[in-house]
């Protein structure tokens, strides 16, 4: 069997770009445990690259094919009232007036 | 016998023909849960008690006024000369990943600790309307994330009812657990890379995971969307394909559900299985696995005796006609677990970004300044490690300048992994497979806190399980004997696409033929300690 050396394809920088885009914030050992995680699955995931590809094999996104004959119909777009939209509501943590309350949001402006 | 250990089959048997009353059946099922169960699961359960280890600890939120009420339902429509449903008076639980109409549904997470969901899932909705009792809500991994139940946001967490100290498996390890300790005889769980079958094997029960597709995932909280699916854990094959009856078929609020008749999963399980087909894979008895200590790939042939269930399952299914045929074929197996590391993530990071402290679940405490501090600060306090490390690895394998290497590579041997199938159970191929044999697991039930932590290792746990997945193509579990500490061996049956009636016919031949042996007599200690 191959001999494999510890990935750290994930280094800090590229690990904390992600924690920005995932909006995550964590504690400086919960990076560490993570970080390291994320390498040693990289190592595993690393040997897709062993098979042989052609670029005729394509790809799957179900397991199942979806052919004509057992992909359901699409039904009617129809409006339906929800039957209990107070339920819903209940849900949010901070509701005023039923309008769901959130901080300041910042203003972007858009290139 | 008491109630609670006879199979569904027969409890809606004796409930329809009024031999007892759904009533009796909840009352025993509620004293079974106060005998073997301990305190439920929470947010609060803080570290594990000493009397902790005693108990089964399967449950989350019970649910005993609902139950009660159904049951008062059935035994009127029984009075009143109305069809009660094919489930009438089955007590059953609910992993609680699944939207129960007014009860807590937690996924597990803190980040959903508060939610109580305004609609309820399909497969419930139907399992309650075919009269069935739910009895409550049962412990998984968070967001069903992992093979062992640790995960879990709510403790005390699981333990397996044939060994206190050993993990159920998981993700659906409160629902096998459940069906183990008689909590139940049947739960709904799900099964995203063998989060069915899997904790079904270390428990000692059935489990099945359908063909993706068969089962409405409507109400199902998401975690990997072209790999969960809906099926069930049961004491028994029969039993098993009562549930599937119930829950399979289409539904007008999931468009992946397959526009499929759902036969009656019951009536060929007395059908001889003479002549059928059933395959062994060479490549579903060794696992390869990078090693933690030395970062080397391994190969490991799978532990002895849970080589020999197979073998003595597959003379079984030759004593009752079956033709077994060696040395299948099915090369892609071990690019199972990589190609999973990679969809799953990608799935799951995609479904959880919809956790933000804004609509439902859990929103920090803290004094913030902004919208985007809020979701941070919630989303950091809300998920624990495992939706973490899973989001962080679906974001990078996505990525842009990544995604070719990782994402489309995966989905690329996605293909090759379905080949393999296509192949075997393919009628006018060389191997015109019925079924494929293997094992579960690589493992029995190991003990709680051994694997925890190391997220590459518990990964392995699928290995002989995730291919379906990968594939969609159905499976099931089934109890084959016990390893030498007693522990539960669980071996699976693979079919090709919509084939649920032909492994469950085949099952029920194994358990036929089975019948008489040793092991079948075994029951769970925490039973034999609790039985008057």
């Amino acid at each position: 069997m191959s001999k494999k050396k510890k990935s750290q394809a994930i280094t800090e920088d590229i690990f904390n770009h992600l924690v920005g885009l995932a909006s995550l914030e964590l504690s400086l050992e919960e990076a560490e445990y993570l970080r390291q995680e994320l390498n040693n699955q990289l190592m595993a995931i690393d040997e897709l690259e062993a098979i042989p590809l052609d670029d005729e094999t394509p790809v799957t996104t179900h397991g199942v094919p979806y052919t004509a004959q057992i992909t359901p119909a699409a039904r009617e777009d129809q409006w339906e009232a929800c039957p209990n939209p107070e339920d819903i509501l209940a849900q949010a943590p901070e509701v005023k007036d039923r309008y769901v309350v959130v901080p300041d949001i910042p203003h972007t402006d858009l290139d | 016998m008491e109630i609670t250990d006879l199979p569904a089959h027969t409890i809606a048997y004796l409930v329809r023909r009024r031999e007892i009353s759904a009533m009796n059946v909840f009352e025993a099922a509620q004293e079974r849960i106060v005998k073997v169960d301990g305190r439920p699961g929470s947010l609060e359960g803080g570290e594990s008690l000493p009397e902790d280890g005693e108990k089964v600890h399967a449950f989350i939120t019970r649910t005993p006024d609902r139950a009660r009420a159904q049951a008062e339902e059935v035994d009127r429509k029984i009075s009143q000369g109305e069809d009660p449903g094919p489930l009438a008076g089955v007590p059953f639980t609910v992993k609680d990943i699944y939207c129960v109409q007014g009860t807590p549904s937690t996924a597990g997470s803190r980040i959903l600790g508060n939610f109580v969901a305004p609609y309820t899932a399909t497969p419930v909705s139907r399992m309650e309307s075919a009269g069935g009792l739910m009895l409550g809500k049962v412990n998984l991994d968070e967001f069903a994330y992992g093979s062992s139940n640790e995960s879990s946001a709510f403790n005390p967490t699981p333990r397996n009812p044939w060994n206190l100290d050993r993990v159920t498996g998981g993700s659906s390890g409160g629902s096998a657990a459940a069906v183990a300790s008689g909590q139940g005889v049947l739960s709904l769980g799900t099964d995203t890379a063998g989060s069915i079958r899997q904790p079904a094997a270390f428990c000692g029960v059935v489990g099945m995971k359908p063909t993706y597709g068969r089962v409405s995932r409507y109400g199902l909280i998401a975690f990997g969307s072209s790999l969960d699916c809906p099926g069930p854990v049961a004491a028994n094959v029969t039993d098993a394909a009562l549930m599937l009856n119930s829950i399979a078929g289409v539904d007008m609020h999931d468009g992946t559900a397959a526009n499929l008749d759902v036969p009656d999963y019951t009536k060929d399980l007395k059908k001889d299985i003479r002549g059928m087909r059933i395959g062994l894979s060479p490549d579903y008895f060794r696992i390869i696995y990078i090693d933690p200590e030395t970062d080397e790939l391994d190969e490991q042939a799978i532990p002895a005796e849970i080589e020999s269930a197979v073998l003595s399952t597959a003379g079984f299914l030759a004593q009752m006609g079956a033709d077994i045929v060696e040395d299948i074929p099915m090369p892609h197996t071990r690019y199972g677990v990589p190609v999973y590391f990679v969809i799953s993530r990608v799935e799951a990071a995609s479904n959880l970004h919809r956790y933000d402290g804004v609509k439902y679940g859990y929103r920090t405490t803290d004094r913030v300044a902004d919208l985007p501090e809020l979701y941070r600060k919630s989303r950091a306090e809300g998920f624990g490690l495992q939706p973490k490390l899973r989001i962080l690895m679906g974001m990078y394998v996505s990525a842009a300048q990544y995604s070719e290497q990782y994402y489309n590579r995966a989905m690329s041997v996605r293909t090759l992994i379905r080949q393999d199938f296509e192949q075997v159970f393919d009628m006018q191929g060389k191997h015109r497979l019925d079924a494929l044999l293997t094992p579960t697991t690589p493992t029995t039930a190991f003990p709680i806190g051994d694997v925890y932590g190391d997220s590459v290792l518990m990964q392995y746990a699928d290995q002989l399980t995730v291919p379906a997945n990968i594939a969609g193509v159905p499976g099931i579990s089934l109890p084959a004997g016990f390893d030498g500490e007693g522990l539960p061996i669980g071996v699976q049956l693979l079919g090709p696409d919509f084939s649920e009636s032909r492994l469950l016919q085949v099952g029920r031949a194994f358990e036929l033929a089975s019948e008489g042996e040793q092991w079948r007599k075994q029951r769970p200690p925490i039973l034999a300690s609790s039985s008057p």
